[in-house]
């Protein structure tokens, strides 16, 4: 089914002149209700006559800026409306903090409940929703999609394997929801406690919050025999429910209505045509809580304005294929190159040549290794003092980024540098292989 | 007497890089050890000219320290080692490294690392024995 298929599948012009009138009144609202984007639109000339052809004579929203205003500097709505506060992992700066009125909590319910119809859930259809509950959008922006649709659910949220199972077997959902690597997790534990696998209720998977290929996709859906579908979402948008994959397969559903998708050059800030890898821009059309105009997501993607074989209109980008800087999600968690430099600059006063490894075991669990090159100016002649070095930067870094790390020391000149930095990421995780793209 | 320390990943081959850099030097290597941790370890060589061998394997791109050991001569015979330890350990020396090498004419070396090398140094020639110097 298609949740909104009067807008879902509405035509170019009338969508345009929907995005156009929602542009407008968005402008409007942060002119009269936020001191820093009124500054900002203050410059921008005749910015009565911008529609959404013309979004890009807009200025950029940025992590930075969300981050330099922490907390409440991009609110536009009296904090006394905001309902419901997330906030996400950051790096040594401040977390990122988002908050939800009524109308985004509505909004963000629609958003879910159209990602659900997109995957192929229709009402009363039982989901086992094993995102985690808590400060992270994934868990509560499932549940409130699948109460606005009118699915029964079943809140697990992450973790207690061998329950998330019995409760599959028990209650028979036919939907599940959880990051791709918890759903290859929960196979091993289940192959360990003799269970077949391709016999389990579920019959669509909603995977998302972390990168994965098209080779982890085949995977998870012979193990499980479902159909594996990718979500996309970003706290500061919305959370989950900002695209969503079809059966097609071939791109996420964007809800062009709500969150205005660009597909731009991260250097020069051009458009780039349909098909053209560049990052993900989004505007919240009708968002009251914190509004963003031209959201640098800093993922990159390509777009598709085409008509897709489901009948909806509505652009399509693809997964994510990388990152604008190097962020690394491990375990859920972001983890910036940024923060290990500052933890060895903290440690030695200067910046060591140093590596993320970034690997998935055999378990599917994320491993993060980061390799340090041994330097002359704090080479230790005793193998004593190396490890206690090599200690005080794991327990340094794993408090920084509250995730477990192993430390390597490696010989000077040893990481493969370019240009004469060392390439600091190394994902061996295969995601974006080529198949994807 | 100077050991160099090298810091060498455990893996095949990095050992001849180092003694590859020497032999090119025309720098003897009197004695050698390795101390080893699973990943990387040290690779710890006495040998003449200690502090351009330094200079040239850092130019090489390697962390090298120079470490001052103890390197006391000892008789090459049965119960020598345990009247040198005995000496550090009546004295409250603890040995944190060593190793050792045998000489010409039934002489041994004994080369350990230890804190306060002067004062341990004193306390074993006060003993009677003496200090290799290479």
């Amino acid at each position: 089914m298609i949740w909104k298929s009067d807008i879902e599948q509405m035509e170019k012009e009338p969508l345009q002149e929907l995005q156009s009138e929602r542009l407008r009144s968005l402008l409007k609202y942060l002119s009269e209700s936020n001191a820093i984007y009124r500054e900002r639109l203050a410059e921008v000339s005749d910015i009565s006559g911008v529609d959404i052809q013309s979004i890009d004579r807009l200025p950029f929203t940025t992590k930075e800026d969300m981050r330099d205003t922490y907390p409440f500097g991009l609110f536009s709505s009296p904090e006394k409306d905001i309902l419901e506060l997330h906030v996400s992992s950051g790096t040594t700066g401040n977390p990122t903090l988002v908050g939800y009125t009524k109308e985004d909590l509505d909004i963000w319910a629609d958003a879910m409940a159209r990602s659900l119809a997109v995957a192929g859930a229709k009402p009363a259809d039982i989901i086992q929703i094993a995102y985690g509950y808590g400060l992270f959008t994934g868990g509560l922006g499932f549940h409130y999609g699948a109460l606005e649709m009118g699915l029964r659910i079943i809140p697990t949220s992450s973790g207690q394997t061998r329950r998330q199972l019995k409760i599959m077997q028990d209650f028979q959902p036919r939907i599940l929801a959880c990051t791709p690597s918890y759903a290859l997790y929960m196979a091993d534990e289940a192959r360990d406690l003799g269970l077949n696998t391709r016999e389990s209720s579920w019959e669509i998977g909603i995977f998302g919050a972390e990168p994965w290929s098209d080779s982890i996709r085949k995977e998870i859906e012979e193990v499980w025999n479902i159909t594996a579908l990718d979500v996309y979402g970003l706290s500061e948008i919305i959370g989950p429910g900002v695209a969503q994959e079809c059966p097609e397969k071939n791109g996420l559903h964007v809800y062009s209505d709500l969150f205005y998708p660009e597909v731009i050059d991260p250097d020069s800030g051009e458009q780039m045509p349909d098909g053209k890898p560049g990052e993900l821009v989004l505007t919240t059309l009708t968002k009251r809580g914190i509004p963003l105009l031209r959201y640098r997501t800093r993922d990159i993607v390509t777009i598709n304005h085409s008509r897709c074989g489901c009948g909806r209109t509505s652009p399509r980008i693809s997964k994510v294929l990388g990152r604008t800087d190097d962020m690394i999600v491990v375990r859920g968690i972001n983890v910036f190159p940024s923060q290990i430099e500052h933890v060895l600059m903290e440690i030695e006063g200067t910046q060591p040549h140093y590596q993320l490894v970034v690997d998935r075991q055999k378990n599917n669990m994320d491993s993060l290794e980061v390799l340090v090159e041994v330097e002359e100016r704090f080479f230790s002649d005793e193998i004593k003092q190396l490890r206690a070095f090599q200690e005080t930067v794991r327990e340094a870094i794993q408090s920084t980024l509250g995730v477990g790390v192993k430390v390597r020391l490696m010989e000077p000149r040893s990481l493969e540098r370019s240009q004469g930095k060392s390439k600091r990421v190394v994902d061996k995780r295969q995601f974006n292989q080529k198949e994807d793209q | 007497m100077k050991q160099l320390h090298i810091f060498l990943e455990n893996k095949p081959g990095r050992i001849e890089r180092i003694t590859a850099i020497l032999a090119e030097a025309e720098i003897n290597i009197t004695a050698m050890t390795i101390q080893d941790t699973g990943e990387y370890g040290l690779f710890k060589v006495l040998l003449e000219r200690p502090n351009e061998a330094q200079t040239i394997l850092s130019e090489k791109g390697f962390a090298c320290a120079l470490k001052d050991v103890l390197a006391v001569r000892v008789a090459d015979r049965p119960g020598e080692l345990n009247r040198m330890v005995a000496l550090l350990n009546s004295k409250g020396i603890n040995i944190k490294d060593g190793h050792g090498f045998p000489r010409p004419n039934n002489e041994s070396v004994f080369c350990a690392e230890v804190d306060d090398l002067a004062a341990v140094e004193r306390v074993v020639s006060a003993a009677g024995y003496q200090l290799f110097e290479g």
